[in-house]
């Protein structure tokens, strides 16, 4: 009887002995077992485990009971590909084979992710970046688009080849890696002065996100746990940084289709809740707020009082620049039935956070795997049907709401106490996965301690790792003109992708 | 369309006055460190050590802070003796010059306006296409902010332009990856000149928290020729805007801001 | 020298006259036009004169030409600038009499379009794919607007009965003109719905919205700007003008030609400047119409561009109608 992966709970520490170390046909089992069962993977990686091994950590996750489970397997230089029979793994397997050398055998579509220098051997080369065999249609009026790395105003590089025919689209591929700064390399080794910055700028515009995923991480090591205040404190952060990102794609989204009103509300909004961030931190995007132990920063009754006078004021303003939005038929022309991707393609990809949300399916770490304030304050699950542009936005304009609810009711209510508590030392030898529902969707770190405590491979899977295959399947017999639309309504992270 | 116009009313936002008025500014705001030498007499290793950049340093018995190498995090602040280095919530930091950017004690060499020929071509109307090179989204938010209403850049003769052919320069954010290094040159290339290169936060000025990662190249200055130094991680809106206008030269090399037009 | 030799050689410097002036005034109206969408959202917005700031600054830049570039590269800012230039002459504005030539909008029409050909295919000739879309969605957009404008023009000369010449048809201001466009006359029904459908064109023309969004910057969406992409310096300087122009000629058809009131019977300097001061502030009402519209609705998805132009066309035919039945 083959081992059963191990069950564990959200930022929850166990022994690395404790994972099972499965064959190749149990863990294939193991896997599409618990997938076909309703779990998802999320997060597939590989770690050397000595005499040119590679060991593949799967972490495996059932929101439907809010249970993760752990499995690994030894491999050296190929395994087969589980892609074929759980797409949602396709990029995961890809990493793999470009950071260890190890080839998933069978995969249907191994290409780089990062082009970036394999993690194997220092100073090893990788390979150029832009030079792909990309995905071509022949044909006679068929022709090539190729926009970026540079493009479209003030954004982020990523190269889109489309294949189109006039204005439609019949393929669109996306590939990465222009902002490989080399983030899991260095984090490796770690905890040290830079670590903590390194978090907070893997993906700029989360960092509260990923800061509270890697200080629950650093937590579950040392076995305490922050003070309630700091809590609080962290989940209003989270939800501001919730808050500005969405006001700012609603806004970006009537930019795209020409209609000012909104977007230039929506433009000023976001920045009076990044000015909400900053008064609690100094730093708009809440950088030196969320530390390991707690927060940096208190808020005083004082300050929490003006917070609420500020939130209330541009929680109207914000209920009036979206209303406009859904009442201007023009607008909804250009937003329904517009990128629309399926609920199966959803579940089948394993797609998180709000685009998976707009169609249908009501994952949230929040209310799946809860930290934190999340325990005690539930935060309702906002879903849409329709899986289209419009859905994205829609479920943005109803996360808004909710979210300044949230914070209000958490102002109101500060637990009393500290804001940071010191932090004992880190267990040896573990191993935690912890779950943060970030703006964009589930944020996931993966920490494996060595014998002294200290990181011997961190893993950070970004929600937009798992969601920029559906940007590219959501073209599909769409406009290329409509591209922007769709790209804004996803609005991924670049950056949380290349690491 | 009724509604559009009772919601502008509404709404009825004005534009921030800058450079006429002082910006409201968060109070927590770390913005110019100032050094007190004499706090440092002694036992300032510490603190120097904590820099996760390594932008503090000690030369010719005097503390130093490398402004293009600091990432704002306050943490000197806390592990220095009290008050050597203090952070004020001052947004004027921008420089024409790596070198200005580091601070000594002395009062930090604000930018001044670009001279003669390109600021007679450049000093009114000035396009920018944005590059990023690696950033974190962080630099270019606060980029794109500038265009919404509160900051208005528009209304000075700046604008973001699609195309590095209408430009009049490039404002790079982010480390300059490996990956982007070749995109980088290119843009520069197409430009046509006269053409200035404003550099945008920490990673651009000198690599920020990659500071010494083979993937990247440490910043916009080893790739292209450097015209505006904006410090920052990020830096606040206005801190960009006050580098931008000083480079038009709308804003006077004095401490205090003084419109010229 | 004749009396008629003095009037033709003074009609024709009144009408290279018209053509400077107008060609000046262009980047004013379109300030004018982004200053007002600027204060609907609140904002101050881009000085009035900036764009002259920019063109000015443009001549001063250097000129980068993209590789695969031909001749047809650098003769289109040339050819689009000066067709525009002569169509600003040439377009009725303060005063559409015989003397000054003036009043033949079909000519003004296709001295416009034989610009817009050569950047469209100067949008081809530099090989970026963005151009090529640029080009043909241009191309597109004018097949679907010259039948709508043709007609709406067809519609308000035979109503002038200026001409009993039918191979031309001109709006010339007579005096038979001048006084079937007052008082009531101005606001005949085939009269507005002929202006509406003829307005709808002027936006589709100028990539306004919501035909194009002037002030994007995503390459994919571009109709105008994405023929521009590879222009810098000088060439880009003129080719900006020729577009500006060609935005204040359509208006000032819309202007003098459909609402003739206000418009110099005679070539008297006082007439003229009486005239000229009526034009300035029709121009000045219909840029903040533009700005009006831009700042109420969405861009529309490109497919939908013939569509409107459709509807603008029935617009037409109904005018047509009314003008025949009544």
């Amino acid at each position: 009887m083959s081992p059963a992966p191990l069950e564990t709970r959200n930022a929850q520490a166990v022994p690395i002995a404790d994972v099972p170390d499965l064959g190749d046909e149990e863990f294939r089992d193991a896997i599409l077992t618990a997938v076909s069962l309703g779990s998802r993977v999320s997060a597939l990686f590989g770690h050397p485990a000595g005499e040119g091994k590679l060991r593949l950590f799967c972490v495996l996750a059932n929101d439907e009971l809010g249970s993760l489970a752990l499995l690994s397997r030894q491999v050296e230089r190929r395994f087969m590909s589980l892609a074929n029979d759980c797409p949602g793994v396709h990029l995961f397997e890809r990493e793999i084979f470009e950071q260890w050398g190890v080839e998933p055998h069978g995969h249907p579509w191994l290409k780089p992710v990062r082009f970036q220098p394999p993690l194997v051997a220092a100073g090893a080369r990788a390979s150029q970046i832009g030079v792909a065999n990309f995905f071509r249609v022949e044909g006679e009026e068929v022709h090539e688009v190729a926009v970026g790395p540079v493009h479209a105003g003030v954004i982020e590089p990523g190269h889109f080849r489309f294949q189109c025919h006039g204005e439609d689209v019949f393929h669109l591929e996306i590939s990465l890696g222009y902002q490989h700064r080399g983030v899991e390399r260095a984090l490796a080794g770690g905890p040290d002065k830079r670590t903590i910055h390194y978090i907070e700028t893997l993906a700029g515009d989360t960092t509260i996100g990923h800061a509270v995923a890697h200080c629950e991480t650093l937590e579950a090591l040392a076995g305490a746990e922050a003070p309630a205040r700091a809590h609080a404190i962290r989940g209003i952060a989270l939800e501001l940084e919730r808050l500005a990102n969405h006001t700012g794609d609603l806004g970006a989204l009537a930019n795209d289709v020409g209609y000012l009103p909104t977007a230039s509300y929506c433009g000023r909004l976001r920045g009076d809740f990044l000015n909400m961030t900053a008064a609690i931190c100094g730093s708009r995007f809440g950088r030196g707020l969320v530390r390991p132990g707690g927060v940096a920063f208190d808020v005083e009754p004082a300050r929490s009082a003006e917070l609420q006078g500020r939130l209330a004021r541009a929680m109207r303003d914000i209920r009036g620049a979206t209303g406009l939005l859904w009442e201007t038929p023009s607008v909804m022309a250009r937003f329904e039935e517009t990128g629309t991707v399926t609920r199966e393609t959803c579940e089948k990809l394993g797609f998180v956070g709000v685009a998976a949300r707009a169609c249908g399916v009501g994952r949230d770490a929040r209310q799946d795997f809860p930290l934190g304030m999340f325990r005690f304050s539930q935060v309702p699950v906002m879903t849409w049907h329709t899986g289209d542009v419009f859905a994205r936005a829609f479920v943005r304009a109803l996360e808004v709401e909710s979210s300044g609810k949230f914070i209000d009711g958490q102002l109101k209510a500060l637990p009393a106490g500290p804001v940071l508590a010191a932090l004992p030392e880190r267990a040896p030898d573990r191993i935690v996965a912890t779950l943060v529902e970030g703006w964009r969707g589930e944020v996931c770190h993966v920490a494996l301690t060595d014998e002294r405590g200290r990181f011997s491979r961190y893993k950070v899977v970004d929600p937009s790792f798992h969601n920029w295959t559906g940007l590219a399947l959501a073209l599909r017999g769409q406009q290329i003109s409509d591209f922007p639309l769709c790209n804004k309504s996803f609005n991924l992270s670049y950056c949380g992708h290349d690491l | 369309m009724l509604k559009v116009f009772l919601e502008r009313l509404r709404q009825g936002y004005r534009t921030s006055a800058y450079p006429l008025e002082e910006p409201k500014l968060p109070d927590r705001l770390r913005g110019l460190p100032v050094i007190d030498q004499a706090k440092c007499a002694s036992g300032c290793e510490a603190g120097i050590e904590s820099c996760p950049t390594s932008a503090l340093g000690m030369k010719d018995g005097k503390l130093e802070l490398d402004l293009g190498r600091c990432l704002f995090c306050g943490e000197c602040e806390r592990t220095l003796p009290d008050g050597a280095v203090r952070f004020t919530p001052d947004h004027k930091l921008s420089a024409r010059r790596r070198e200005d950017l580091v601070l000594r004690g002395q009062e930090l060499a604000l930018a001044g306006a670009l001279e003669g020929e390109m600021h007679r071509v450049l000093g009114r109307s000035l396009k920018l296409r944005q590059v990023s090179a690696g950033g974190c989204n962080a630099c270019e938010a606060d980029v794109n902010v500038l265009t919404t209403i509160v900051f208005d850049l528009g209304r000075f003769g700046i604008q973001i332009v699609a195309s590095p052919r209408h430009a009049d320069g490039i404002l790079v954010t982010g480390p300059v990856t490996e990956n982007m290094k070749l995109a980088l040159e290119k843009t520069y290339a197409a430009v046509p000149s006269p053409k200035v290169v404003i550099a945008v936060g920490a990673c651009a000025i000198s690599g920020g928290p990659y500071i010494g990662h083979p993937e990247v190249h440490g910043g916009a200055p080893s790739v292209v020729p450097v015209d505006l130094f904006i410090p920052g991680c990020p830096p606040h809106p206005m801190t960009i805007l006050d580098g931008l206008l000083r480079l038009m030269g709308k804003i006077e090399r004095k401490r205090a801001a003084e419109v010229v037009e | 020298m004749s009396d008629s030799t003095l009037e033709s050689v003074r009609g024709a410097l009144i009408a290279a006259l018209q053509g400077i002036v107008l060609v000046a005034l262009a980047p004013l109206l379109n300030g004018l036009i982004r200053k007002v969408k600027a204060r609907l959202q609140r904002r101050i917005g881009p000085p009035l004169l900036q764009h002259y700031r920019d063109v000015a600054k443009l001549f001063r830049k250097e000129s980068i030409r993209p590789s695969p570039a031909s001749w047809i590269f650098d003769a289109a800012p040339i050819v689009s600038f000066a067709t525009a230039s002569v169509a600003a002459a040439l377009t009725p504005a303060i005063c559409a009499l015989p003397a000054t030539g003036q009043g033949d909008v079909v000519t003004v029409i296709y001295l416009l379009a034989l610009g817009r050909f050569f950047v469209i295919l100067a949008g081809l000739d530099a090989a970026s794919s963005f151009g090529g879309l640029g080009s043909s969605r241009d191309a597109a957009v004018s097949v679907f607007a010259e039948p709508v404008a043709m007609l709406s023009l067809a519609v308000v000369a035979a109503a002038l009965r200026t001409t009993t010449d039918v191979s031309g048809i001109s709006l010339a201001s007579t005096d038979a003109a001048v006084a079937s466009g007052t008082s009531l006359g101005l606001l005949a029904p085939w009269r507005l719905l002929a202006a509406l459908a003829f307005f709808i064109v002027v936006l589709a023309e100028c990539a306004r919205v919501p035909f194009d969004n002037p002030a994007t910057h995503l390459e994919l969406t571009m109709v105008h700007e994405a023929m521009l992409l590879e222009y810098s310096g000088p060439s880009l300087a003129l080719v900006t003008l020729a577009s500006l122009a060609k935005q204040l000629v359509l208006l000032s058809i819309v202007a003098s030609g459909f609402f003739p009131v206000g418009v110099a019977t005679s070539l008297q300097p006082a007439a003229l400047l009486v005239a000229g001061a009526v034009f300035v502030a029709k121009l000045a009402g219909l840029a903040v119409l533009i700005a009006i519209v831009e700042s109420a609705i969405a861009k529309v998805r490109f497919l939908r561009v013939p569509d409107y132009l459709g509807v603008a066309f029935g617009i037409a035919l109904l005018a047509y109608v009314a003008r025949e039945a009544f």
